[in-house]
């Protein structure tokens, strides 16, 4: 475990050495990153000019669950986006070479070499924002249900993580998948509006072969009370389920390598 | 012209050879609109109309406008970014091409694979939810419509096109594409029909090049415009095309004098 600490000790340090070079990129990206908040907020808007409830939730809890959406979605993307995405083209490049010869867990060094620290600070601005949506919309926060939210929040980053290793995974048949990462993506952003709009059937697919739900839906459901304790226990055991079933497709995908164009 | 549509017909067998690559950039152009109509189904609940809209025709304005995206929204700006950031664009400035124009024509491709895709995919959605999806009563709403759809590509394409122009000057284009990004999101029509906005944002909008991207050809599609209205919007198009052709043009003879070939 030291060793795996220290390690991941030099990442964060390399990242901050990296990074440092282009901080006007990152001042600029924070700043466009209000953009992006601007017409989230926009559509929300313009659905509760017309309509006092969503598919059942009220703007504020719309709001939220745009926020716990985003904020899963930014620490994804600090920890492990870039180093998922570069799965495909370390297996067709032969780079997974310089993880088998290295006496650390190959999914490890693939899942956690690069953090991207522009994230953090969108992090922070999504956090501000949080707090000023609670603050505005006079939510209570009680101390059960803000710890669950957590859970089901960590939930959301590991299936989501889970969900893109499996994706990414597949190059180890597929070579050139790179766009399947964007595929993701795309689906994964239903999940910042309410999922009851949908007719049944897309429930139950997003909440089980497209997880898209877990990532806001359900930590949603928990903050504001809407789930009942039977899922409250179901989800980080299927949690849990998504999350092996990954590491297992991994470790038999990695067996299946043979170095340069594998 | 001639190699203008080689030009066009070369991408069109690239894209063939990635057909699962092209297939998942067609659902990616299209999945923001699979939501919307649950969005506002749920609006609508007991209502009759929604900022004028009954539900089958805002169903099919999102329908319509994924069939938009598909067929109109340009990508050209990526390539002309790299051309320039990477010296590569030295290039293209020894052949007989205009610049544009061969960027422009080498999207036809995807275009063409993508008429093959949506058309069907369109006709599978009436046949699946016919109460739900309108069509145009008359033949002359369907030519209006392939204009405008036409000449929604053509904007879109400046649009990309003046944007990647500014990486002569700042060597990226980050700031100004997110721009554009921010102003067609709002105004186009593509997040919501423009007579659903707040009446302020309605105003600005109708002084604005962006509803030509989505909203025009839609409306022409709903048949929401008279034959007068229909032309002369049709006029303020072309005006706004020629203006953004000469700035581009502009920008591209300017740009042109700082560029060295060296690559950013």
């Amino acid at each position: 475990m030291k060793k795996y600490l220290r390690i991941y000790k030099r990442f964060i340090e390399n990242a901050v050495s990296y990074q440092a070079q282009y901080r006007g990129d990152t001042i600029l990206s924070f700043f466009l990153n209000f953009l992006w908040i601007g017409v989230s907020a926009f559509t929300i808007e313009i659905f509760f000019l017309h309509t006092e409830s969503l598919g059942g939730w009220a703007k504020q809890e719309v709001y939220i669950l745009a926020l716990f959406w985003v904020m899963v979605d930014e620490i994804f993307i600090l920890f492990f986006n870039r180093n998922l995405q570069s799965i495909p083209i370390n297996v067709t490049e032969g780079n997974i070479d310089l993880y088998m010869i290295k006496p650390v867990n190959k999914l490890f060094l693939a899942s956690t070499q690069y953090i991207y620290l522009k994230a953090i600070y969108r992090l922070i601005t999504y956090l501000i924002l949080f707090l000023i949506a609670i603050v505005h919309f006079q939510i209570d926060l009680h101390f059960f249900t803000s710890l669950a939210t957590i859970l089901f929040l960590i939930c959301g980053v590991i299936v989501t993580y889970s969900t893109v290793l499996f994706l990414n995974t597949l190059s180890f048949w597929f070579y050139r998948i790179d766009n399947v990462n964007e595929l993701w993506f795309a689906f994964s952003d239903l999940g910042r509006y309410p999922l009851d709009v949908l007719p049944r059937g897309f429930r139950v697919l997003f909440f089980t072969f497209i997880p898209i739900a877990y990532t806001a839906y359900f930590p949603s459901l928990v903050f504001f009370e809407k789930i009942s304790s039977f899922y409250l226990l179901v989800i980080p055991l299927v949690t849990v389920l998504i999350f092996a079933g990954s590491i297992l497709f991994w470790n038999f995908a990695i067996k299946r390598y043979t170095s340069a164009s594998s | 012209m001639k190699k203008y549509f080689i030009r066009a017909l070369i991408t069109l067998k690239k894209h063939f050879t990635y057909r699962a690559r092209v297939l998942i950039y067609i659902i990616l152009d299209c999945s923001l609109f699979f939501i919307f109509p649950f969005l506002w189904l749920s609006v609508f609940q007991d209502k009759v109309l929604v900022g004028g809209y009954t539900k089958e025709s805002l169903i099919t304005y999102y329908v319509v406008a994924g069939l938009v995206t598909l067929l109109s929204s340009s990508h050209i700006g990526n390539y002309l970014f790299e051309d320039i950031r990477t010296g590569k664009l030295s290039t293209h400035l020894i052949r007989p091409v205009n610049h544009f124009l061969w960027h422009f024509f080498g999207e036809a491709g995807y275009r063409i694979i993508s008429i093959f895709v949506a058309l069907p995919l369109f006709a599978l959605l009436y046949f699946l939810f016919p109460e739900y999806i309108l069509l145009p009563s008359n033949f002359l709403s369907v030519v209006f419509f392939s204009l405008a759809l036409f000449l929604a590509w053509v904007l879109s394409a400046l649009f990309q096109y003046i944007v990647a122009l500014s990486t002569f000057w700042f060597g990226e284009t980050n700031f100004a594409s997110h721009i554009r990004w921010f102003l067609e999101k709002i105004f186009s029509g593509e997040l919501a029909p423009l007579p659903l906005l707040p009446l302020l944002l309605q105003k600005i909008a109708t002084f604005l090049p962006f509803q030509y991207l989505f909203f025009f050809p839609i409306q022409i599609y709903l048949e929401k415009l008279s034959l007068a209205d229909t032309l002369s919007q049709f006029g303020i198009f072309l005006l706004w095309i020629l203006f953004f052709s000469l700035v581009s043009l502009l920008l591209w003879k300017r740009g042109l004098k700082r560029y060295d070939g060296s690559g950013i």
